[in-house]
């Protein structure tokens, strides 16, 4: 049974990266999500929560919106473009970050998203350099590029596809529920020895928590509070 | 659906809350658990006030309409057992059922501890004298519930008992293989010899697990109350978190033993372990005045209950829990291996634990 769980690895966890990352927005029935790369998982996700999904996905150099295969194409001059009017989705999901893929600006995420609508990223698992493990350093990447198009950074999620039969969503803001999670809930694969746990229990409790989640959902919303003054 | 509970937790049901004297500080935070599934049945919150490092609540959301039934059962299940005051301190106390975006949702204070399952799992608690104790612990407290819950007798129907259960497999569309047949047979043969036993009924938690037992310490505290049942027959608890444990103790390698290894190594075999398991069975059945020598008939009847259940959708398990199916047939081809055959009547090898008397 542990051995199961413990080895799905990446394509399971991928699984449910897609299921979690409709969670935490507020997705009311009818609303319209835009899927900001391939995803039907994610569509289906959005589909399960009551939304409408609408797929958009990389074309060329700009971005088609579009069922299976081909897409379709319809800003080939403006190559960062999304090919939905303005404020036209209510939300926006974005399965898969990944700061050298091709992502559309941020800006032009705000510029489809209808005011007060919410956007969550995945930051998942590289392929390549970062093996099945995305880095905390992802995470912030992908913080900095939501705030570059004046999005408010509301919160970052830890995804734990568990050791045990549960999966764990874990708002790494709240550092109680960290500590609480890695003290009560967390299960390390069963091959690390007794000193690593310990030593990565520790390095959680002091918001060092990067080494035990693989996968990470970060969530903005489009109004950024304005300081005092600020037009 | 996380958003629209904090929302909800921090506004509509502030109120109740209060009035329950749970006030969660916001802004809230939530760890969201699902059973590892893309689509659970239930998914469970634990709420954080601003700053905590414990819950303040727990929420378990019905996704489906099937799983609202349950989660009302597991309401009206608590309201009655948190109201014996010998149970009070292990269990979750329901403060109601709610709406979150159209789905029904239990809330309920939080138990303090850590399941049993993930101390097993990480060897805190693998040790056999810890099992030898953890085993106690279930009993005693089975026996405390039970016994606060007890509302009558019933005879053991004798020989009817495995037919009937063997003709509703049959119904459910499981393929009754020969060895199988030929086990069912054996245990009807069995069964006539305890024709007209009295059996205790009493409240059944359904799902009596490791990861249903919170220890904290010296106490020990359970959650998952979905699939109580009142005024039915006791063992399936018992027998459920032997096979439970021995599915989540890391094994003689320390490594995770599959399903069907776990089942073997537990129940099919003779090692510490299952001694241990055997002197548990024993000690209860000798409290609950049963004979030992029914074990392994009870044994038998208990996995043809779990793979009835199974089939019929009552209980889901999660995707890497074992599926009783295969152990049920395990258990039949191996039957004559069985550790309760050693179960003899006499006076080893358990002691009697006294049955706590509830207030």
């Amino acid at each position: 049974m542990g051995n199961e769980s413990e080895e799905r690895g990446t394509v399971g966890a991928a699984l449910a990266l897609e299921a979690a990352l409709c969670e935490p927005l507020p997705l009311e029935a009818g609303q319209s999500v835009a899927l900001l790369g391939e995803s039907a998982l994610a569509a289906q996700a959005v589909h399960i929560a009551g939304g409408v999904p609408i797929v958009v996905r990389p074309a060329g150099t700009g971005w088609a919106v579009g069922g299976a295969g081909g897409g379709w194409r319809l800003n080939g001059e403006q190559p960062d473009g999304l090919p939905l009017a303005s404020a036209a989705v209510d939300h926006i999901v974005v399965p898969r970050f990944d700061p050298r893929a091709h992502l559309p600006p941020a800006a032009e995420m705000r510029r489809v998203l209808r005011p007060g609508g919410w956007v969550a990223v995945g930051v998942r698992p590289a392929r390549s350099r970062a093996g099945d493990r995305a880095s905390p350093a992802s995470v912030a990447a992908c913080a900095r590029w939501l705030e570059a198009g004046r999005f408010e950074v509301l919160g970052r999620y830890g995804l734990v596809e568990g050791a045990t039969d549960r999966s764990a969503l874990v708002p790494l803001d709240h550092l109680g529920a960290v500590q609480f999670f890695v003290e009560r809930l967390w299960v390390p694969p069963s091959r690390w020895p007794g000193w690593a746990r310990a030593a990565v229990a520790r390095l959680a409790a002091a918001g060092r928590y990067g080494w035990l989640f693989k996968q990470f959902v970060v969530v903005g919303r489009s109004e950024p509070r304005r300081a005092v003054g600020e037009r | 659906m996380m958003r629209e509970l904090l929302q909800q937790a921090g506004g509509l049901w502030r109120g109740p809350l209060r009035q329950a004297g749970v006030t969660p500080r916001p802004p809230l935070a939530a760890i969201e658990l699902s059973p590892g599934s893309d689509r659970p049945d239930v998914t469970t919150y634990l709420v954080f006030g601003s700053g905590e490092r414990e819950p303040g609540l727990v929420v378990q959301v019905a996704e489906r309409p099937h799983a609202q039934r349950r989660l009302m059962n597991a309401h009206a299940a608590l309201t009655e057992l948190w109201a014996i005051p010998a149970l009070r301190g292990a269990l979750p106390r329901p403060l109601g059922l709610f709406d979150v975006a159209d789905q029904c949702a239990l809330v309920m204070t939080p138990l303090a501890g850590t399941g049993l399952d993930v101390l097993l799992r990480r060897g805190s608690r693998a040790r056999l004298d810890q099992v030898e104790y953890d085993l106690f612990r279930a009993q005693v407290w089975l026996q405390l519930m039970q016994e606060a819950t007890a509302s009558g007798a019933m005879l053991f129907e004798g020989r009817v008992a495995v037919i009937e259960r063997l003709a509703l497999l049959h119904h459910a569309g499981v393929a009754v293989s020969l060895p199988l047949r030929a086990f069912a047979e054996h245990l009807a043969g069995v069964a006539g010899g305890f024709r007209d036993l009295p059996l205790p009924l009493t409240g059944r938690h359904g799902n009596f697990q490791p990861a249903n037992v919170l220890i904290d310490n010296t106490r020990l505290g359970v959650i998952g109350w979905s699939d109580f049942a009142p005024g039915v027959t006791p063992l399936e608890d018992v027998f459920r978190f032997a096979v439970g444990l021995a599915q989540h103790h890391p094994g003689p390698a320390r490594q995770p033993l599959s399903a069907m290894a776990a089942f073997h190594h537990a129940v099919l075999s003779h090692n510490r372990l299952s001694a241990l398991i055997l002197e548990y069975v024993d000690r209860y059945l000798r409290a609950v005045h049963l004979p030992p020598q029914a074990a392994h008939l009870f044994f038998g009847l208990f996995l043809m209950d779990q793979v009835l259940r199974e089939r019929a959708g009552g209980h889901r398990p999660a995707p890497n829990s074992c599926l009783w199916l295969p152990l049920l047939v395990l258990y039949a081809e191996s039957a004559e291996d069985a550790i309760f055959h050693r179960l003899d009547g006499g006076t080893t090898p358990g002691t009697v634990v006294p049955v706590p008397r509830a207030a």
